[in-house]
């Protein structure tokens, strides 16, 4: 069932390609080359070979053209785009040739699929026990109690313990975890053989993640699937694939068995993925230390006995946090851990219920509303969102978004307004031309630098950061990582830092604070914590992230530590 | 977004005709080769000819001069009422979003009673109470016309009130107008363009229709739906004599309409162009 049974490889320069292959590969893919209708090139020269039962890891970051490659396999590329050429044969029919009907039959019945976002793939309005009762109908042509019987099944194959109580539920009573779950009944209940999930756990939290990869393992084996797996994280995909394509710019740059894959790169940018990886992997021995000042000066901000929720319901309480300047501040919990409430109470966008926070000895929640603003214009306290696009006005320029709070602060001339933002940008290491450019002209990591960049304009002493590489590819997240490192230790910009990420907390937090239903469950600094977890929780959550194996991976190791 | 608007060829043809219809409403009168009121009691009910155009009416008027004259008192007529409902609609249709709910409920139920008016017999009402003047006649249809933009303008700011760059701003201290200048009005501004343009349309169609049946304009004065009134009296003679005047109502009436499709186009494929 490994992929050693075939050691062709995945990618060699045309024409020079030895013609032996032991096992007729079920899906081969050669020479794709995926062009948009300016004549941009996307993809180019891919060529794919996937055995029956094997599993293939895709790895790049985003814009690498690995979902494109997936889209192109499902014949499903999106509008604008085309095949230019090459050849995708799948139990040696050529795909380009079929027609729509084929397609109908061949797509979500042979070749399936999974996403990233779960949620948006569910009608909101029917119940998912419903829809995959539908769906079971409409490509096994089962009878009415038949398919609900298969639907149940199926649920209960995907790991829900009480299959009959998630049937009747809507998707929005699913967590994103569950939604996986059931989509992933949806791809397999037509008894697939090849299975392609692209970015499947990317927005999960670890410990989901974890169950959700292990389900995918496990079933792979359990029905026989053969699994492509896209990811821009090297560890996810190394966990469950026999070999492993790294892409870059449209290109495959690298191929191979997982093992020689992380452990003898033959390219420098897979080579610098799994260095970046190390960077922030929990294992790192190159911990940081606490300031040496840190017990001595006066705390920056202060939070004590502090409870928030919305209405009656109260989501996190209890809470004593201090911050000292300069210091970063790691805030781990999972999804629903309260993580997200704390911050928008420090905030004053959530009342405090009870307790008190101040910043550098003044009192910053309960305040009058005109306080409160005056407060907000000093640009002391700055947020950073999780998701730059969204928190960048699409019709503002880079520059106009960087001094809307320089301008309400004071009436600044053109020429220094002008200045401060080339010195934003430049304090965040991206060029200052881009100031003239629309957020949707930048890629992901220079948006979230200039989010970043933003809140640096107003010279703030407190930056918030709500998951702020977690949308990013191992690279611009490592950038941005030490970007922040930088500033607490440069500029004394002390910081709280929101993740459900341990690798990245481990690679600049002083200290960290771990958050289980609302309440502070474990804290200390950074390199403690990680390396020696007091708290179940913390251990679970320790256990939970993938990372990128040491040793050479026995031929039946388990996918996951228990927890 | 002119330049995206103008790729459309009904767009192109639009701004054609509504260059031309500019060009009568500011410069009608002077251009007239006759005197709009002048009688010419030997010239009655006549047919097209060198001199006169499009003919005579029953008093012996150039029809074409009377039509060049009623030009300017139609157009503006209809921007009236446009100015007056983007001002009533627009502002408090983007302060309801912003100004927390007992503003919000009022003003959605003031817009609701007026959806109930009919606009007809409401711009008569208006007329009979403040005396027959068409400045009466298009600030009670601008009034009438209120509920579109508001509800335009609303459904616009409401589609970027909760968007995270909105909170980002208010996190930085930005008050409530300065959101609204920086970061709302933008969004509506496309979106209010296309009602405006399209309501313009209808508004010089109630123009019309107010005319026709006399409202707003005393007899001897011409506009475009007085002269398709005394035309369609004097059908039996002068069969032809309501093509010209309802030919340019309609004209201006699809010209404006094609104009606001086209401009709702370019906002919607620009929307779908991927980032």
């Amino acid at each position: 069932m490994t992929g050693n049974v075939i050691s062709l490889d995945s990618h060699v320069p045309h024409g020079r390609r030895s013609e032996i292959t032991l096992v007729e590969p079920l899906l081969s893919v050669r020479g794709l080359r995926i062009t948009a209708a300016d004549g941009r090139t996307l993809v180019r020269d891919v060529d794919l070979d996937l055995p029956a039962g094997g599993t293939l890891g895709i790895v790049g970051e985003s814009g690498s053209g690995k979902s494109l490659t997936c889209r192109a396999i499902l014949d499903l590329l999106p509008p604008g785009l085309a095949l230019a050429s090459g050849t995708i044969r799948y139990r040696n029919v050529d795909l380009s040739g079929l027609d729509a009907r084929s397609w109908r039959a061949l797509r979500g019945i042979e070749l399936s699929a999974v996403f990233q976002d779960p949620a948006s793939y569910l009608n909101p309005s029917i119940p998912v026990g419903r829809q995959l009762t539908e769906a079971i109908r409409a490509v096994l042509k089962l009878s009415r109690k038949a398919a609900l019987a298969r639907a149940l099944e199926l649920l209960g194959r995907v790991g829900f313990r009480d299959a009959e109580a998630v049937y009747p539920q809507y998707p929005h009573e699913l967590s994103g975890g569950m939604a996986q779950r059931v989509l992933i009944a949806l791809a397999i209940c037509a008894g697939p053989s090849l299975l392609i999930a692209d970015e499947a756990t990317t927005a999960l939290d670890a410990t989901i993640q974890a169950e959700v990869l292990d389900l995918i393992a496990t079933l792979r084996r359990e029905e026989d699937l053969t699994l492509i797996m896209v990811s821009h994280d090297l560890a996810v995909v190394s966990q469950v694939c026999d070999r492993i394509v790294v892409m870059r710019g449209g290109e495959i740059v690298e191929a191979g068995p997982t093992h020689s894959v992380l452990h003898h790169p033959k390219s420098d940018y897979t080579r610098s993925l799994i260095d970046d990886h190390a960077v922030h992997t929990i294992d790192t021995t190159e911990g940081r230390q606490p300031p040496a000042a840190a017990p001595a000066s006066p705390p920056l901000l202060s939070v004590s006995g502090l409870a928030a929720g919305y209405g009656i319901r109260t989501v996190v309480q209890g809470i004593d946090i201090e911050v000292a300047p300069g210091e970063i501040l790691g805030l781990i919990g999972e999804t629903g851990s309260g993580k997200t409430t704390l911050l928008r109470t420090i905030l004053g966008l959530i009342p405090a219920a009870r307790g008190a926070i101040t910043l550098d000895g003044q009192q910053i929640d309960g305040l009058s509303d005109r306080r409160l603003r005056d407060f907000r214009r000093s640009g002391a306290l700055q947020y950073v969102f999780q998701d730059p696009l969204r928190s960048l006005d699409p019709d503002l320029t880079i520059g106009e978004s960087i001094t809307e709070g320089l301008r309400l602060q004071a009436s600044l001339g053109l020429s220094a307004m002008k200045a401060s933002v080339a010195a934003a940008l430049v304090s965040v290491g991206l060029d200052p031309q881009l100031a003239d450019r629309l957020p949707g002209q930048l890629s992901g990591g220079q948006r979230q630098r200039t989010v970043i960049a933003r809140a640096l304009a107003l010279d703030p002493r407190l930056l918030l950061l709500d998951e702020p590489v977690s949308a990013l590819d191992a690279v611009n997240r490592s950038h941005v990582l030490k970007l922040l490192r930088r500033l607490a230790d440069e500029r004394g910009i002390a910081q709280i830092f929101i993740s459900h990420d341990l690798g990245s907390v481990a690679g600049i937090a002083d200290r960290v604070v771990v958050l289980h239903h609302g309440e502070i469950v474990e804290t200390g600094p950074a390199r403690m914590v990680l390396a020696h977890p007091a708290h179940p929780y913390t251990r679970r959550l320790l256990a939970a992230a993938p990372r990128i194996p040491r040793e050479a991976p026995a031929a039946a190791r388990p996918l996951f530590t228990a927890y | 977004m002119i330049r995206h608007v103008l790729r459309y060829p009904s767009a192109r043809a639009a701004c054609l005709i509504l260059g031309v219809v500019a060009v009568l409403a500011t410069a009608g009168p002077a251009l007239a080769p006759h005197d709009p009121l002048a009688q010419d009691t030997a010239a009655l009910l006549q047919g097209p000819s060198a001199v006169h155009w499009l003919g005579t009416d029953a008093l012996g008027r150039d029809v074409f001069s009377r039509l060049l004259a009623g030009s300017t008192v139609s157009v503006l007529a209809s921007l009236l009422s446009v100015a007056v409902g983007l001002l009533l609609g627009v502002v408090p249709g983007l302060l309801s979003v912003f100004l927390g709910k007992r503003f919000e409920w009022i003003n959605l139920r003031l817009i609701d009673a007026l959806m109930m008016l009919p606009f007809l017999v409401f711009a008569i009402a208006m007329t009979a109470m403040l005396g027959n003047g068409l400045v009466q006649a298009m600030f009670a249809v601008g009034i009438l016309i209120t509920p579109v933009f508001f509800r335009v303008s609303r459904a616009a700011a409401l589609s970027v009130a909760n968007a995270e760059y909105i909170e980002a701003a208010r996190l930085m201290g930005a008050s409530t107008a300065s959101v609204i200048r920086r970061h709302v009005l933008r969004k509506v501004v496309p979106a209010v363009a296309v009602s405006a343009a399209s309501m313009t349309g209808a508004c010089l169609s109630i123009v019309a229709s107010l005319t026709f049946l006399g409202i707003g304009v005393v007899p001897p004065d011409p506009t475009w739906g007085g002269l398709l009134a005394t035309d369609l009296a004097n059908l039996y003679d002068r069969p032809f004599g309501p093509i010209a005047p309802a030919l340019l109502i309609v004209a201006t009436v699809w010209a404006l309409n094609a104009l606001a499709d086209a401009m709702r186009d370019t906002g919607t494929d620009n929307k779908e162009k991927p980032a």
